[in-house]
């Protein structure tokens, strides 16, 4: 395989970017490395395996006029494999998939996931219907898609070809009080 | 009286009397416009109104737990909304349960068909052994069930979507067949 990113490095080329934008992590080393790199309410930590796209899908619906992010895993989303149909058939333009492709279940023992180098997460993605589906493990063209894909209106998802890294020191902060903070802070913009 | 038509031509269905509006009205009433669903038979005339009311948005699941997840984002976001699904779908989505909505106490509004349980009268008896489990499965998992089983009583949905807002958590509306098929 060609062309890997430090993944540490992808999330942050995109803190430089993000603003206001709520940002919903898939549980495991996402979780460790985005709290560290960009620390802020708008972040919310997700609790259960999968379920970061379908959070973000929700809260899409709900906030048309912001870009919503959602950092997701590669093996998260294999647990959750129709979300790229439902999401695709909703095809929210404010919602904004990156899924961080490192071939690992790095949080619980760095295991592979079923499927790495068969199965193709952006085939996957364009045939569940995405209108926009993109992929690079390319850290300068990461840098330079990153403005347009924070101030486009089309669902997007981009797949992040990057290395399992060394793991950033454990997130030891409380999701439960990430998450108040997070819905406070959406209801104060 | 309009009929959905897909594309394979199935499940057609001439509606008559109040089969579903009395439970379409009791969400408006509890603000409730998003539905998150995921089709079962006992659901079908009240699947069949709300995709013909434009005071609903439809959003079709693939699995139920996807729905808890999406739910979830419109609650922290302030929106309401409803999940619809079969009983057997409630039981698949335990771990999503435990893991968002209760652990993150996240209001949640389940309406979940109450296939094979005992005096529901559901001529299906592959449902028998979920139909007994369910309530002991919600008394399992703390979530607090209200019933609907005729559609006098949809105003119970209204009552359960308060107690999901205030105890922000979920909550199981049971609905029996003479509430969704009559």
């Amino acid at each position: 395989m060609s062309g890997f990113m430090d993944r540490a490095k992808c999330l942050q080329a995109l803190a430089k970017y993000v603003t206001d934008e709520p940002v919903v992590v898939a549980v495991g080393g996402l979780i460790d490395e985005w709290s560290q790199i960009l620390p802020r309410k708008l972040n919310l930590y997700s609790g259960g395996m999968g379920l970061a796209s379908s959070i973000g899908l929700g809260l899409s619906i709900a906030l048309p006029e912001r870009r919503v992010i959602v950092l997701d895993g590669d093996g998260a989303v294999l647990m959750n494999l129709g979300t790229l149909v439902t999401t695709s058939e909703q095809s929210p333009p404010n919602l904004l998939h990156l899924i961080f492709h490192n071939g690992t279940y790095q949080s619980s023992g760095g295991f592979p996931v079923p499927g790495e180098g068969k199965a193709s997460l952006v085939e996957l993605a364009n045939a569940a219907g995405g209108i926009d589906v993109r992929s690079t493990g390319d850290l300068e063209s990461w840098k330079e898609m990153i403005p347009d894909l924070l101030a486009s209106r089309q669902h997007s998802i981009v797949v992040l070809e990057v290395t399992d890294g060394d793991a950033a020191p454990l997130f030891s902060g409380d999701k439960l009080m990430q998450r108040q903070r997070f819905e406070q802070a959406l209801s104060q913009n | 009286m309009s009929e959905l038509s897909t594309k394979s031509g199935a499940l057609r269905r001439d509606l008559t009397g109040g089969a579903g509006n009395d439970i379409a009205d009791a969400l408006i009433r509890a603000k409730i416009h998003n539905l998150a669903v995921l089709p079962e038979t006992w659901l079908t005339p009240l699947l069949h109104r709300v995709n013909q009311r434009d005071e609903f948005k439809v959003i079709r699941l693939t699995r139920e737990e996807e729905g808890i997840g999406i739910c979830t984002g419109l609650a922290l976001a302030g929106v309401g909304s409803a999940l619809l699904m079969q009983n057997t779908g409630l039981l698949a989505s335990a771990n999503a349960l435990v893991t968002i909505p209760l652990k993150y106490r996240v209001p949640l509004l389940m309406l979940v068909s109450y296939r094979g349980a005992p005096g529901e009268d559901d001529d299906r008896d592959y449902h028998l052994l979920e139909g007994e489990l369910t309530e002991p499965a919600l008394a399992a998992l703390r979530i607090p069930v209200f019933r609907v089983r005729t559609p006098d009583e949809a105003e119970n949905i209204v009552y359960a979507n308060t107690r999901a807002q205030l105890a922000k958590q979920p909550v199981a509306v049971l609905l029996s067949r003479g509430a969704l098929m009559s």
